[in-house]
């Protein structure tokens, strides 16, 4: 070992820090024989005493009590304010869910109530009778029996037609019995006409 | 007793997150002390001392969970958030320059016991030597009073020192070293060679 080893190891051999023991008596080993060393060591070791001595003045010292009722002071609103707003939390989650059920509730509510007027305004809109719109639509194409007259009495049967209706399904097919009554309205108009043809020939 | 002085600092921060306002105590009550010391020997004030002890573990009150425990140990990063705090102080007050012990109370409200009724001279002598000793520390330059603060009179390895410091082993190393030739330096030992001796230069020594 040199003064240089020496040197950069002086603090751990002082403090008792070196990396092992050997390394340690080297260095002794060494101040023995270098009177620069021997002196540094001496320095460092009076340097050591002195600030190890100042330290122990120091071990009483602690911070007041105040600080710690402060302290504790501190630690207890801070974990309540946590806590209320933990619970804050929580309690918006809940009202927010509360407020989807509740919207999700008046929806369905809603939807309810529109089919069930819908229902009432047409009861049998959803599955009309098939004669009936068959009937409506045009009446003279139904090949009924009982109805084979009706190509030679037209207002037999667009009376005939129009009672099915009124019977069967009134609201239904309204657009269907407003058509038979144009319908009737021109028969009457083309029978008038003729008539009036006739009495114009004799 | 000896069951409750065995649980871990990391321990008791859990305890301490978790709302354990015991934990808290004791952790406090553990690593109070040490926080305390280092500021009032970084800055020599004890007012200052009590504001950063205050402000470290208010700071872990109201963010507990910047602790890494990779980084080192909890000891280490509260006498880190001290120092950083304590800088901070200084830089603001710049209380320190002035070095008088007595300015605010604090070193002589009962830390130096009465002198010795055997041998008051030599417990004069004494208390003269800290008085010396505790200047020379104040007037040492930051970086370097810091590293003689944690390693010297805290006793710490170098590696917690490091992680204190917020720097590498060898900063830490090269700086006591250095901090401790300023003291040597300014405690009147420097550079003394009997007479009739010359200074040798340590790099030109091969013994």
């Amino acid at each position: 070992m040199n003064c240089k080893d020496f040197e950069s190891m002086i603090h751990e051999i002082v403090s008792r820090r070196a990396p092992d023991k050997t390394k340690q008596l080297e260095a002794l080993e060494h101040a023995g024989r270098c009177l620069w060393c021997a002196l540094r060591l001496d320095e460092e070791t009076k340097l050591t005493e002195s600030l190890q001595a100042f330290a122990r003045t120091l071990d009483v010292q602690r911070a007041p009590a105040r600080v710690e009722e402060a302290l504790v002071q501190a630690f207890r609103e801070r974990t309540l304010w946590e806590g209320a707003a933990r619970s804050g939390l929580a309690g918006k989650r809940l009202w927010r869910r509360l407020s989807w059920a509740l919207a999700f509730a008046a929806t369905v509510a809603v939807a309810w109530i529109v089919v069930l007027r819908t229902a009432r305004v047409h009861p049998n809109s959803s599955v009309p009778p098939p004669q009936a719109a068959n009937t409506a639509i045009s009446p003279t194409r139904t090949p009924n029996p009982s109805q084979s007259n009706a190509t030679e009495d037209p207002d037999k049967v667009l009376l005939q037609v129009q009672a099915d209706l009124e019977r069967e399904v009134p609201e239904a097919v309204a657009p269907a019995v407003l058509i038979a009554e144009e319908r009737n309205e021109i028969l009457a108009n083309k029978e008038q006409t003729k008539t009036t043809l006739g009495k114009g020939e004799k | 007793m000896a069951g409750v002085t065995e649980i871990r600092d990391e321990q008791l921060l859990r305890m301490m997150q978790l709302g354990d306002e015991d934990a808290f105590t004791m952790l406090y009550r553990r690593r109070q002390g040490a926080i305390y010391r280092f500021v009032l020997e970084m800055s020599g004030s004890a007012s200052l001392a009590e504001d950063v002890t205050q402000e470290v573990f208010m700071a872990l009150i109201r963010d507990n969970r910047g602790y890494d425990p990779s980084r080192g140990s909890l000891s280490a990063y509260l006498l880190g958030m001290a120092r950083h705090h304590a800088l901070r102080l200084i830089k603001r007050d710049r209380t320190y320059v002035s070095i008088s012990p007595t300015r605010d109370g604090s070193w002589d409200s009962g830390e130096l016991t009465p002198l010795s009724p055997e041998n008051p001279h030599s417990e004069m002598s004494r208390r003269e030597s800290i008085h010396l000793v505790q200047q020379a520390i104040l007037s040492l330059p930051e970086h370097y009073r810091e590293a003689v603060v944690v390693c010297d009179l805290n006793e710490m390895s170098y590696e917690d020192a490091a992680s204190v410091l917020g720097c590498s082993v060898g900063t830490v190393r090269s700086r006591l070293h250095r901090g401790r030739a300023l003291l040597i330096q300014k405690l009147g030992g420097g550079k003394k060679v009997e007479a009739g001796t010359k200074a040798i230069d340590p790099s030109r020594c091969l013994a």
